[in-house]
C-alpha cells in the first residue's frame, strides 16, 4: 500500500471515528462488530443465531461484553 | 563423495513419478488445489488484516456506549460534561451515527455525523473526497458519500439529492456535495458523512441524545485509569478502549467456527484419505519394484532416499505450484468467488484491493501441514516393505 | 568358496503349516566352477539360490561365501554384498518393464553414485557383450522375451560379479533361444565365473562346460 493511500485512508477515519471494513454491511453487528454486542442478533430474531455467510468467516469482537461483565474486578482494582 | 547429491538417484525418482502419470498427475492436482485453497484464505485474512492494522492507531481511544436491556441505547449528552471533568480527559465528543436502511435497493448505509462543516474538515475532505465544494455544503442540507453508496444511489436515479424517509413518513431531501475517493472503499464504501443536525433530524434523535461518547486523552498510559473511571461513573455503560479495538482487529477471523472450520476440515479429510491410502499398503507393482532393487543390490537406505527424493519432489513441485497459483489468484485476480466468502450476502458489494503482504509465516505452516506428511507416509510403507526379506516380495 | 553347511529352511505357510524347502543340505561349490541344479519344481533348487545371494535366510545351518558367513549378514550388508558379489538371472527376469533398456541395466550402479563416464563405460560392455546395444533406448516392456531376458543378463553382469545365479533362465524361451543362451553361458564360463544354475531343462544335461550337476530332490541333495 502506498504511503499516500495510507494517509488517504488514515485521513477518513479519523474524519469517521468508526472502526472496521465496509467488507459486509448486511447487518450492524457484522458492519462495525468491534463496537456491537453480541445480543444484536436478537434483535432480528430470539431464537436466530448467524444467517448472514459473512458471520462464518468472521467473528464476533472477542471484547464485546468485557467491560460490562467485569464491573466488580474494575471496582476492587480502584478500591487498591 | 559421500555427500555428493546422487543425480542417478533423482533421475530415478523423476522418472518414477513420470512413469505413473495418471497417479501423479492426481496427486499433484489435489495437492495444489489443496496448498491453493489455504493459501489463498490466509492471503486473504492477511491482507485484511493488514488493511484493518494500518488504520487502527487512528481510531478514537475511548468510545462509551450506553447498554440498556442489553442493547445499544442512545446515551445522554449530558454525559460529555462529567466524563470531561475526569482528569486526563483532553476532550469529549457526542457523536451521532446510525444505520440507513435503503429499502428500494435492500441496502444498510451507515450514516455518520460530524460537527457542521467547519474548516478543519476541509483539509480531510480536500484529501479524501471528490467533487466536493465547500460553498455548497455551508448552504445546503448536503452529504459526502461513499463510492458505493453513489452507485446505489445512481441507479435509482438519485443523481443530485437522496431523499431520506423521516421516522414519521415525510421526505428529508439531502444534496450528494461530494464522494469519497474509490481507492479508500475498504473504508468507506458504504458510508453517509453528514451534518449532526441533518442526522439527528433523519432519524429523530432529541438534542439531549447521542449515540455514543469519544473520549480523548492526553496521555495515552492512563486509558486503563479513565476507562475504569468512566465505569464508575456510569455504571451501565460498555467502554471500549483503542487497546480493545486492537484485540477486536486480531481475532476478525476465527478459525474454530464456520468456513474456516469447514474448509479446513475438508481439505485436510481429503489430504489424510490420500495419506491414508498411501500409507495403508503399496501396490503389489511398487511393492516388487522394491523387492527387484534390494535383489540387485540396493540397500534400504537407498530405496528410502529415492522415495524421499520421489514424494519430496512431488510434493514440493505441487506446493509450489499452489503457493504460486494463490499469489495469481489473490493478488492479481483480487480472489474472485472466494472474496465472497468475506463480502457475503451484501447488496453493497465492495470492489476488493487487497494489499499486497509476503507472510513467510503462512507459507512455512501451509509447507509443514502438507509436505512433511506427504514424505512420512510415502516413506514409511516403504521402509516396511524395503525392510521384508527380498526373496519374499519378489516371489 | 561357496559352502553351504547343514542348511534347513522352513517356510511358515501359518501357525499350524510349515514346508521344509531344504532339509539339512551340504554343498561345496569352488571358484569358477559351473554348477547345475536338476530337479522338479518345488525341489528346493530356487530356494538354495537364493540362501547364496542372501536373498533369504536359512532357518539353521550356515552359508559362507568367501569365508564370509553371509547368512549371518544384516540386511544393508546383504545388500551390499549382493551388488559387489552377485549377478542374479531371475526366472522372471524382474525387469522394471516401464524403464528403457539402459536405465535397466545400469539400476545396480545407482546407489553407488559412479562418475558419467564409467557408468557409460560399464553399459556399453555388457550391452556389447550380451547383443543388446541396439535397443539401448528402448523401453523393456515392448521387448520380446529373448531381448528381455539378455537385458536381465547385461544387468547381473554389469557390476562384474565373481558370481553368477540363473534361476530357471529357460523356462521362458524357445529351444533356439534356448541355445542361445548356452553359448551366452559358455561365454561367461570362459570369463572365470562362479555360476550355480537351476534348472529343470534337460539341455542343459551333459554339457561339455558344465562341471557338476546336482540332483535336489524334496529338499535334499541326491548325489
Amino acid at each position: 500500500m502506498s504511503s499516500d493511500l495510507l494517509k488517504k485512508k488514515n485521513a477518513f477515519v479519523e474524519l469517521v471515528g468508526l472502526p472496521d471494513l465496509a467488507i459486509s454491511t448486511e447487518a450492524t453487528y457484522v458492519r462495525h462488530r468491534s463496537v456491537s454486542d453480541i445480543f444484536s442478533i436478537y434483535k432480528d430474531d430470539g431464537t436466530l443465531r448467524e444467517y448472514f455467510p459473512s458471520t462464518y468467516a468472521i467473528s464476533h469482537s472477542h471484547t464485546m461484553n468485557l467491560h460490562s461483565t467485569n464491573l466488580h474486578a474494575i471496582k476492587k482494582n480502584n478500591e487498591k | 563423495m559421500k555427500n555428493k547429491i546422487n543425480v542417478y538417484l533423482i533421475e530415478y525418482a523423476i522418472n518414477a513419478i513420470l512413469r505413473q502419470k495418471s497417479k501423479s498427475f492426481f496427486i499433484v492436482f489435489v495437492f495444489t488445489l489443496l496448498t491453493f485453497l489455504l493459501t489463498s484464505v490466509f492471503f486473504i485474512t492477511n491482507s485484511i488484516r493488514y488493511e484493518l492494522d494500518s488504520t487502527v492507531d487512528t481510531l478514537p481511544q475511548i468510545i462509551v456506549q450506553k447498554i440498556k436491556a442489553g442493547r445499544h441505547y442512545d446515551i445522554d449528552v449530558d454525559a460529555v460534561d462529567n466524563i470531561l471533568e475526569i482528569a486526563g480527559v483532553s476532550d469529549a465528543v457526542a457523536r451521532v451515527w446510525g444505520y440507513y436502511y435503503f429499502a428500494n435497493a435492500g441496502v444498510n448505509f451507515s450514516v455518520v455525523g460530524i460537527e457542521q462543516y467547519e474548516n478543519q474538515y476541509k483539509n480531510s475532505f480536500d484529501k479524501i473526497a471528490s467533487k466536493f465544494d465547500l460553498s455548497e455544503i455551508d448552504s445546503k442540507v448536503s452529504m459526502v458519500v461513499g463510492h458505493g453508496v453513489k452507485e446505489t444511489m445512481h441507479d435509482s436515479y438519485y443523481k443530485e439529492y437522496f431523499n431520506f424517509i423521516k421516522p414519521d413518513g415525510t421526505l428529508k431531501r439531502v444534496n450528494i456535495a461530494g464522494v469519497f475517493e474509490a481507492d479508500t472503499q475498504l473504508e468507506s464504501n458504504d458510508v453517509i458523512v453528514m451534518s449532526k443536525d441533518t442526522i439527528r433530524e433523519i432519524f429523530d434523535i432529541d438534542e439531549s441524545k447521542a449515540t455514543d461518547i469519544v473520549v480523548k486523552v492526553a496521555n495515552p498510559e492512563e486509558i486503563p485509569m479513565v476507562v475504569s473511571k468512566i465505569k464508575l461513573i456510569y455504571p451501565d455503560t460498555r467502554i471500549i478502549s483503542s487497546e480493545d479495538l486492537k484485540v477486536s482487529y486480531q481475532n476478525i477471523f476465527d478459525y474454530k467456527s464456520g468456513i474456516f472450520l469447514a474448509l479446513f476440515i475438508i481439505s485436510l479429510f481429503t489430504f489424510f484419505i490420500i495419506i491414508y491410502d498411501k500409507s495403508s499398503g503399496l501396490s503389489s507393482e511398487e511393492k516388487r519394484e522394491i523387492g527387484i532393487l534390494k535383489a540387485i543390490g540396493w540397500r534400504v537406505d537407498d530405496v528410502l532416499k529415492e522415495k524421499f527424493y520421489e514424494s519430496f519432489i512431488i510434493s514440493f513441485f505441487a506446493y509450489t505450484l499452489g503457493v504460486g497459483f494463490s499469489f495469481a489468484y489473490v493478488y492479481i485476480f483480487q480472489a474472485p468467488i472466494l472474496q465472497n466468502i468475506f463480502v457475503g450476502y451484501s447488496q453493497l458489494k465492495t470492489s476488493f484491493e487487497l494489499p499486497f503482504i509476503f507472510d513467510l509465516q503462512t507459507l512455512f505452516l501451509v509447507f509443514f501441514l502438507s509436505v512433511p506428511i506427504y514424505i512420512a507416509a510415502t516413506i514409511i510403507p516403504s521402509w516396511k516393505v524395503a525392510t521384508l526379506e527380498a526373496d519374499e516380495v519378489i516371489r | 568358496m561357496i559352502e553351504l553347511k547343514n542348511i534347513t529352511k522352513t517356510y511358515e505357510l501359518n501357525k499350524n503349516d510349515k514346508v521344509v524347502a531344504l532339509d539339512n543340505v551340504n554343498l561345496t561349490i569352488n571358484e569358477g566352477e559351473l554348477v547345475v541344479l536338476k530337479g522338479a519344481s518345488g525341489s528346493g533348487k530356487s530356494t538354495i539360490l537364493s540362501l547364496i545371494a542372501a536373498l533369504s535366510k536359512p532357518t539353521s545351518g550356515e552359508v559362507i561365501v568367501d569365508n564370509k558367513k553371509i547368512s549371518k549378514l544384516p540386511d544393508n550388508f546383504a545388500s551390499v554384498y549382493r551388488r559387489d558379489n552377485i549377478g542374479f538371472i531371475f526366472q522372471k527376469y524382474n525387469l522394471i518393464p516401464t524403464l528403457s533398456v539402459k536405465e535397466n541395466i545400469i539400476l545396480p550402479l545407482v546407489p553407488l553414485n559412479p562418475p558419467a563416464n564409467e557408468i557409460v563405460e560399464k553399459l556399453d560392455r555388457v550391452a556389447k557383450m550380451f547383443n543388446i546395444s541396439h535397443k539401448k533406448d528402448a523401453i523393456v516392456r515392448n521387448l520380446s522375451g529373448g531381448e528381455q531376458q539378455r537385458v536381465a543378463i547385461a544387468r547381473a553382469n554389469v557390476n562384474d560379479p565373481k558370481i553368477l545365479i540363473a534361476d530357471e533362465p529357460t523356462a521362458n524361451l524357445d529351444e533356439k533361444l534356448s541355445l542361445n543362451f548356452i553359448e551366452i553361458l559358455r561365454e561367461l564360463k570362459a570369463l572365470n565365473k562362479t555360476i550355480v544354475i537351476a534348472t529343470h531343462d534337460p539341455l542343459f544335461f551333459d554339457l561339455d562346460f558344465v562341471d557338476r550337476e546336482i540332483q535336489v530332490h524334496n529338499g535334499k541333495i541326491i548325489l
